[in-house]
């Protein structure tokens, strides 16, 4: 039995003072009034039991008194707040991480409505049981964390931060905040939390529902912040590093983490959630055009039971509110199965693929894909004469992809080409044995050239022949190059991050690579380290028999599709919840409006911020893509020129995350060499009495009550 | 005289309408002097009773010469002789029976007065008397014309003669010796009991009639909250919390008060009538007294 007396000194003398108050109004009611009678004779015959005068046998008799001195002492006894702590001890600093992933917006849980709401019971529990000079941090963590309460030793603080948290729908990625909850404890170097700080992590809309109080620099919280927190609050708590504790309230939805670490830090793992939680989960969706067939539509879906039971149902896929098609799903426990559809006639459409079944996680029930409408793309060709190569692109379906303009390379010196590269307009720039002074803002194939930096290339040799192929990329799909031949060319030295497209007897001679600099972010440049065409002394020739080969035409036209943007067109890019989503426009588009749509709150209720549909803008910086951050609502998202226009493009937020879904939780979690079992939060949690003193208390106030209306009534 | 103590005690109808009221005894009393009613004493009347063998020394005048002539035996004439009545009207003058509206004293008084007056106008023997100190300047009194005296006395009767009833009686027993017709007005307010003042009446072979006057206050006191209640007699303090369970206590400890009371004098012949201080002494007179037999 521990008490935690809610009031101070001066305020316990105070109340002190009233049962003594209330013993002396007793003695202040013996002054009766006088009144002259005939006779007592006939009164003493009603009150024999009042004939006995002296003060102890009074106050004996006197049951309201007593009754009313009972009533003190319990509401006195309940603000003492006795209490029952497993484990005794003050000065802790504790370091309570709440999971706000996806999976604990599961409602497999008893006793709560979800499994986060049953975490926050817990913790909140937690926070009760803090002693007068403990001080605790509150940090949420999801794919990022986030400090939602700075170490402090203030309950109320605590509590209304615990409040403000909020599950969201991102995946789980404890290791940011493992190391700023060792950086916290004093464990690792000050120095090593960045990256933590309170409310970081969160774009625009903070997922928290507000900000952070008393935000700070986390980088100096180790050494001051729990005393100086402490201290405001009345109390003195001298950060020890050996009385930090580290609590994480999760399902364990995580990987291994191999690479973190928090040293010593004592850590408590308290899993939340049942194993005999079901869930079936849409795990992949996606939509493709028939590439021969665009108006064709093939939408493929991936979908697992991660529950101990089988599970029937109906998969709905929806574009808008209507129904396309339905597809029964059954699927074994632990099983998954796949769904197709095959669609006609779309243009441009917005699915929705939806399993009609009651499960306890809703976030993956849903899943969208969009289809973006076919967009013209701007392609500009600089060469002194590419005859295989303009026939290449006057291809059908080359030329339904966009315009295709062709200069020589005295163009490369005008003034209207240095705007045309400068501002971006062009999707593509092909440079056939040419080369401009400054990258342009566009995406680049270089052809028997070189940018004019960071790349390099070998000496001239040949022949070469073809020793590896990445037929995996887009560019290279459905090419079959192993009988290509090509009389000379440079082998490439790429720059970092680059990928081989095609390795010769020379080396690398076709490489891709992003865009070195934060000017040319977001771009890619195809370097061709042979010509097509060479000139020679007897005119032009082919220096390889590519352009005759079946797969040239494919090879330009997936340049066109691919490095052209023009596969932006024909399926939207879908992002998990929380990750920053380029926006692949029209280049010469400065500004633009995302249309977000209706949440689906994580736990499918709508708790926080405005449900419905909202605009957000979005203007792009100089020369970079456009980026848009406010990726937390599942949905469609659309990028519109301006309110009430055709979108632009579009992509989808889906969880698509087998750990979220998994809901099982982890019996233990596996942080670098250290193995976490589960703890048994029950036992720190403190059993307070005071709401039943107090309710004896108005039970005594109650009686008292009676008994008076008894004696007077 | 006090044509205003008349008027006080005893209004002019009341006073016409006692006259035509007579005393009730249940026993015949001997008298001192002839009164309106018939003696248990056979004397000089016109009433016969009975013979009886002459005695030396009888008075010859009432020997039946008649049947001397016949029988030749002389046999004397015994007549019932009509003798007067004592009546006494003793009142309880303690600090307890000045309550009421009107008080409790004042009732008495009234009452003393009409019973006393319907005494005088039967020229029985009337002793009006205050118990205690007052008690030894009570005047006898008889014939209408004393009806004076009797309210001058009655007039100077105040409260505060705080002597027990027992004593006030006992007093009252040694200065009369003779018996008749005694109408006790108490309150019985006394806290050495009354059963020994009635038990000494009862003893002297007296008629009583004992007249309980009580004040509403004290059958239904109209008391709220924490009280000390001091004794009007004896100071005593009582503290009590008048509340509704202890008013129903106190009510139930007057009835069962009344009811003792009661038992106690029908046991013992004495004739009990409880009185509302309230009530106009001309009813309890001529309607209520008169139901209970002790006028007619």
């Amino acid at each position: 039995m521990s008490f935690l007396p809610v009031l101070s000194a001066w305020q316990w003398a105070l109340l002190a003072a009233v049962p003594v108050g209330v013993v002396l109004l007793y003695f202040l009611k013996l002054r009766r009034q006088p009144l002259r009678v005939p006779s007592t004779f006939l009164w003493h015959r009603a009150i024999e039991d009042s004939r006995v005068n002296s003060l102890l046998q009074r106050l004996r008799r006197n049951l309201m008194l007593f009754l009313q001195l009972l009533f003190l002492a319990l509401a006195m006894l309940a603000l003492l707040r006795p209490g029952w702590q497993g484990e005794s001890g003050g000065g802790r600093r504790l370091i309570l991480m709440l999971d706000a992933s996806a999976s604990m917006a599961a409602t497999d849980v008893a006793g709560a409505a979800t499994r986060f709401e049953l975490a926050k019971q817990r913790i909140h529990d937690q926070i009760d049981a803090m002693r007068g000079n403990d001080v605790a941090t509150l940090i949420t963590f999801s794919d990022r964390p986030e400090i939602l309460q700075e170490f402090t030793a203030d309950h109320r603080r605590l509590r209304d931060a615990l409040d403000r948290a909020r599950v969201t729908h991102r995946t789980t990625d404890l290791r940011e905040a493992i190391r700023g909850a060792a950086g916290l404890a004093g464990v690792l170097p000050a120095g090593t939390v960045g990256g933590l700080a309170p409310g970081d992590g969160v774009g625009g809309e903070s997922s928290g529902g507000g900000g952070t109080e008393g935000a700070g620099d986390a980088s100096q919280l180790p050494a001051s912040t729990g005393a100086a927190d402490a201290g405001a609050t009345g109390e003195t708590a001298e950060p020890e590093v050996a009385t930090a504790e580290l609590w994480i309230y999760s399902d364990g939805g995580f990987g291994p983490l191999e690479e973190a670490s928090f040293g010593k830090l004592p850590t408590h793992y308290v899993p939340i959630g049942t194993q005999s939680a079901s869930n079936l989960g849409i795990v992949a969706f996606s939509a493709e055009r028939n590439v021969e067939r665009p108006e064709q539509v093939e939408a493929f879906a991936r979908i697992v039971n991660f529950g101990n039971q089988p599970i029937q149902g109906t998969a709905s896929l929806t574009i808008g509110d209507e129904l396309i098609d339905a597809a029964a799903v059954d699927v074994e426990a632990g099983g998954e199965t796949g769904l197709s559809f095959d669609l006609e006639s779309l243009e441009n459409a917005e699915l929705q693929l939806t399993l009609d079944i009651e499960d306890d996680l809703s976030a993956d029930n849903t899943a969208y894909t969009a289809l973006a409408p076919l967009r013209d793309i701007s392609v500009l060709l600089i060469t002194p004469g590419n005859r295989a190569l303009q026939i290449a692109l006057e291809t059908d379906q080359a030329a339904e992809l966009g315009r295709i303009e062709t200069k020589p390379p005295s163009y490369l010196e005008s003034d209207e080409y240095r705007s045309r590269a400068a501002t971006g307009r062009e999707d593509l720039i092909i440079y056939d044995r040419c080369a401009p002074a400054v990258m342009p803002a566009a995406n680049t194939f270089f052809i028997g050239s070189l940018p004019p930096e960071h790349w390099d290339a070998g000496e001239m040799s040949g022949p070469l022949l073809p020793i590896d192929i990445d037929r995996t990329h887009p560019i290279m799909r459905f090419l079959d190059l192993f009988s290509l031949k090509i009389v000379e060319g440079r082998p490439l030295q790429a720059p970092p991050r680059s990928l081989a497209l095609l390795t010769t007897t020379a080396g690398e001679v076709l490489a891709i690579a992003p865009r070195v600099g934060s000017e040319g972010a977001g771009y890619q440049d195809l370097v061709m380290g042979f010509e097509i065409i060479s000139e020679t002394e007897e005119g032009a020739a082919f220096n390889t028999d590519w352009p005759v080969q079946r797969s040239w035409p494919v090879f330009v036209y997936n340049l066109l599709r691919h490095l052209g943007g023009a596969v932006d067109a024909t399926s939207a890019p879908s992002y998990q919840p929380g990750t920053v989503a380029p926006l692949r426009i029209d280049n010469q588009i400065r500004e633009v409006r995302v249309r977000v749509p209706a949440s689906l709150d994580a736990g499918g209720t709508n708790a926080t911020g405005p449900a419905g549909p909202l605009t957000r803008s979005v203007s792009r910086d100089a020369g970079g893509p456009l980026l848009f951050p406010e990726t937390e609502r599942l949905g469609v998202y659309r990028v519109l020129a301006a309110e009430g226009a055709q979108p632009l493009s579009l992509f989808t937020i889906n969880l698509f995350d087998p750990r979220e879904s998994d809901l099982r939780p982890a019996a233990s979690i596996r942080v670098g060499e250290r193995e976490i079992v589960q703890s048994d939060a029950q036992i720190r949690g403190r059993s307070e009495l005071w709401r039943w003193l107090l309710m004896a208390a108005l039970g005594m106030l109650a009686v008292e009550w009676l008994v008076f209306n008894r004696r007077m009534g | 005289m006090p044509s205003a103590a008349v008027t006080d005690l005893l209004s002019p109808e009341l006073l016409k309408r006692l006259e035509r009221l007579e005393l009730v005894s249940r026993r015949i009393f001997r008298g001192r002097l002839k009164g309106e009613r018939r003696g248990k004493r056979k004397g000089q009347s016109v009433e016969f009773a009975d013979f009886r063998s002459y005695i030396a020394g009888d008075d010859l005048r009432f020997i039946d010469w008649n049947l001397y002539a016949r029988l030749d035996k002389l046999f004397l004439k015994l007549f019932l002789e009509e003798e007067d009545l004592h009546v006494f009207a003793l009142i309880d003058a303690s600090e307890s029976m000045n309550f009421g509206t009107p008080t409790k004293l004042h009732v008495a008084k009234q009452l003393a007065a009409a019973l006393g007056y319907v005494g005088l106008c039967r020229a029985d023997r009337v002793k009006v008397a205050a118990l205690g100190p007052p008690s030894a300047a009570a005047p006898v009194l008889r014939g209408r014309a004393s009806m004076w005296r009797m309210i001058d006395y009655l007039s100077g009767v105040e409260p505060g003669h705080n002597v027990s009833l027992s004593s006030g009686v006992k007093d009252f027993c040694l200065r009369n010796p003779g018996q008749g017709v005694v109408l006790l007005i108490t309150d019985l307010m006394d806290k050495d009991g009354y059963e020994s003042a009635l038990r000494m009446l009862v003893g002297r072979r007296m008629d009583v009639y004992l007249l309980h006057v009580m004040a509403p206050e004290e059958l239904d006191p109209p008391l709220i909250g924490d009280l000390k209640l001091v004794d009007a007699e004896d100071g005593e303090e009582t503290e009590v919390t008048a509340s509704g369970y202890l008013l129903n206590r106190y009510r139930r400890g007057v009835d069962s008060f009344v009811a003792g009371a009661r038992s106690f004098c029908s046991q013992r012949g004495v004739t009990y009538i409880q009185i509302r201080s309230d009530e106009p002494v001309e009813r309890i007179v001529t309607s209520y007294l008169r139901s209970h037999g002790v006028v007619r």
